[in-house]
C-alpha cells in the first residue's frame, strides 16, 4: 500500500474518469500542436475570405488569440499583432 | 473591524485552480496546467514587449 | 454553440486516427488525419503526408466546423506515423 496516496479528494494516477482520460489525451496534443508551431511560417484562413501569413510567436493558452510576427495582410507587412481565434477559420503550416 | 479585508483567505485561488483542473483532466491535470501555464508566460511576455495590435481593428465574425 | 463544440471528449476521441473530410465555415473543406480534437476550444487537427514534402497541418477552428465526415480507418503504419508527428519535445518545445 503506497502511504502517498492516501488524501481522498485528489485522485490518484488510476482515478481519471474515461471521459477525464480522454479530455486529457486530447488536450496535451492539441498543446503540443501549438508549441510545435512556434516559429514557423503559418497561413491563416480568416473569415470574409481573408488571407494572411505570419510567423507564429505564441498563443494564449485558451486560445483565444495569437501572437503573430511579420503579418502579411493585403494592407501591407505588420510586424507583430494579434490574431483572434474568433475571426480564423483555418491554419496551416508545414512540420 | 476594517482589517478583516487583509486576512489571509482561507482558499488560495491557485487550489480552486487546481481543483478545477483535476475534475476536468483527472490524473493528468499537474502535467496539463504546467504545459498552459509555460505557453501563457511566453504569450503574456510577447504581449509586453511587443504590444501587438489586433488585426483587424474590427473584429471580422461578431 | 455549434453541434461539434457540444460534443464530449469521448466523442471527440472517436475521430482520432480517422482520415475526415470537415466542412467549415464560408464553403471551406478540409480534409486529413485527425490527430486531435481541442476539448477546451473543439480545434480539429488534420495532418497529411504530401509526397516527397514535410507534413502538413491544417487546424479548423471548433466554431468554424459545419460537419465532420469520416472517410477512412488509419492502418498500424498510419497510427504509428501519426502519433510521432507532435512526439514530445519538452525541453525544445516549452524554452522561451
Amino acid at each position: 500500500l503506497n502511504p502517498g496516496a492516501v488524501s481522498p479528494p485528489v485522485p490518484g494516477p488510476c482515478s481519471s474518469t474515461p471521459g477525464a482520460a480522454a479530455r486529457a489525451a486530447l488536450r496535451r496534443r492539441y498543446l503540443r500542436s501549438l508549441a510545435a508551431m512556434r516559429g514557423l511560417p503559418v497561413s491563416f484562413a480568416l473569415h470574409e475570405r481573408v488571407r494572411v501569413g505570419a510567423v507564429v510567436a505564441a498563443a494564449d493558452a485558451a486560445p483565444l488569440a495569437f501572437q503573430v510576427d511579420a503579418l502579411r495582410t493585403p494592407l501591407g507587412l505588420q510586424a507583430a499583432a494579434l490574431l483572434r481565434c474568433a475571426d480564423i477559420i483555418a491554419y496551416a503550416f508545414e512540420l | 473591524s476594517t482589517r478583516r479585508s487583509v486576512e489571509p483567505p482561507t482558499e488560495r485561488p491557485g487550489e480552486r485552480r487546481m481543483a478545477e483542473m483535476e475534475k476536468l483532466y483527472g490524473a493528468e491535470a499537474a502535467k496539463i496546467l504546467a504545459m498552459e501555464t509555460a505557453m501563457q508566460l511566453i504569450f503574456d511576455r510577447n504581449c509586453d514587449k511587443k504590444q501587438p495590435k489586433y488585426w483587424p481593428i474590427i473584429p471580422l465574425k461578431l | 454553440m455549434n453541434d461539434w463544440q457540444k460534443k464530449s471528449p469521448l466523442d471527440w476521441e472517436t475521430y482520432v486516427n480517422k482520415r475526415v473530410k470537415v466542412a467549415a465555415a464560408e464553403k471551406n473543406e478540409y480534409e486529413g488525419w485527425v490527430l486531435t480534437v481541442d476539448p477546451v476550444s473543439a480545434n480539429v487537427v488534420l495532418a497529411n503526408f504530401p509526397e516527397n514534402e514535410r507534413v502538413s497541418i491544417v487546424v479548423v477552428l471548433g466554431h468554424a466546423v459545419q460537419e465532420v465526415d469520416v472517410l477512412q480507418e488509419a492502418d498500424d503504419d498510419m497510427k504509428a506515423r501519426l502519433s510521432c508527428i507532435f512526439a514530445p519535445e519538452e525541453s525544445k518545445a516549452y524554452s522561451p
